[in-house]
């Protein structure tokens, strides 16, 4: 089986993700490798890519340190974390993998059926396309993933 | 540089895909759906799925603040609805394909100067290579002015003279002159015009009937 020292876990606001983030902190545990924790800010094509984006930087900072406090509570692991900004999240996750020669990438997948169909969206999508390295795709079960849809589709 | 690309057919695909390396700032819009995921994927993530001749398609894509807009799809129309759009918007340069020739006048009077017609390009080149040919559009400048190429043939009125002599079309002027020899030179006072001589003319558009008279004389060689 092949190592996995090195972790990347792409970090949004639902109960997949972070669950992705907890088995990735297992897996570092494991492998006494390193888990970075990476939030994208995708940012409008109005806006140049650069542009201050106070409010989703603020919002994207927490969620890094609730992904971290939950990484940590796997025990005595190196984690980094990293905020950036791209236009779109699934190119930004490919190149930051790259650039940090990483061994897998653990992302988290909701459950959110279109026309009764299961899709696993455009960001893990292309990730899974595009990667070079392994991509493990964590989706929870059933019960709690379309627990989770059903809440996400109430609140809109 | 901020460069949107209206049309995500072959040449809007190769077109990102030559600007994508280097290193600008790339968006296709496409409006077929199942082709904007393709060449999406191809792309690094650098397609919008949809109507480049909408306003609010164009302003979601930031055109505010595009350097430049290519307008490439298949159809002038849509072509010249897209660079209106970027004109009203302020984009500095705004570039289209034309696919029918006879519509590049068309875009001209509406103030859009740079359009590439592969039609055009294609002719250009046949009339290179074809030995009757004597006038050769060359490329197309800002304002209507035109770039052209002229062989000078033993019929040439202009033969024997100098190109201060030489009555030409109001803003026409001869940028250079290529001997037989593929020799270079920069027009000058004492040049004399010979057989065999390649002139390359700025002129205007409207203008080119005119230089064709008073360079090659009667009715040789394609106005186009």
């Amino acid at each position: 089986m092949a190592r996995f020292r090195s972790i990347l876990a792409p970090v949004v606001d639902d109960s997949a993700s972070l669950e992705a983030v907890a088995i990735g902190a297992s897996l570092a545990r494991q492998e006494k490798g390193v888990l970075t924790l990476l939030h994208v800010i995708e940012v409008e094509r109005s806006l140049p890519v650069t542009a201050d984006m106070d409010l989703e930087a603020q919002s994207g900072e927490e969620l890094l340190r609730r992904a971290r406090a939950l990484a940590a509570e796997a025990g005595n692991i190196t984690i980094n974390d990293e905020l950036l900004q791209a236009r779109v999240a699934g190119p930004a996750i490919v190149e930051e993998a790259e650039a940090r020669g990483v061994d897998v990438i653990m992302m988290g997948v909701g459950w959110s059926p279109l026309l009764g169909q299961f899709e696993v969206g455009p960001t893990a999508g292309y990730v899974l396309r595009h990667a070079s390295c392994n991509v493990w795709i964590v989706r929870e079960p059933l019960e709690m993933a379309t627990a989770a849809a059903g809440k996400a589709a109430a609140s809109r | 540089m901020y460069v949107i690309i209206g049309g995500g057919g072959k040449v809007g695909y190769y077109l990102a895909r030559e600007l994508l390396e280097g290193d600008h700032e790339i968006l296709v819009i496409e409006r077929s759906a199942p082709r904007a995921a393709e060449i999406n994927d191809l792309l690094e993530g650098t397609v919008l799925q949809g109507d480049a001749c909408e306003a609010a398609v164009l302003d979601g894509a930031g055109i505010a603040r595009a350097d430049l807009v290519a307008a490439v799809t298949g159809d002038d129309e849509d072509n010249l609805v897209i660079c209106e759009i970027a004109r009203y918007r302020g984009v500095p340069r705004v570039l289209a394909r034309v696919n029918n020739p006879t519509n590049a006048l068309l875009f001209q009077k509406r103030g859009i100067e740079t359009t590439v017609s592969a039609t055009e390009a294609i002719l250009a080149q046949i009339e290179q290579e074809l030995p009757v040919t004597s006038m050769v559009p060359v490329m197309q400048l800002h304002q209507g002015l035109e770039l052209v190429e002229v062989r000078l043939s033993e019929t040439s009125p202009v033969v024997g003279r100098t190109p201060r002599e030489v009555l030409l079309p109001p803003e026409s002027l001869i940028a250079l002159i290529v001997d037989s020899g593929g020799v270079p030179r920069v027009p000058g006072a004492d040049t004399t015009l010979t057989v065999g001589d390649a002139l390359v003319v700025v002129t205007r558009a409207e203008s080119k009937g005119m230089l064709q008279e008073a360079l090659i004389g009667g009715a040789h060689g394609f106005d186009t």
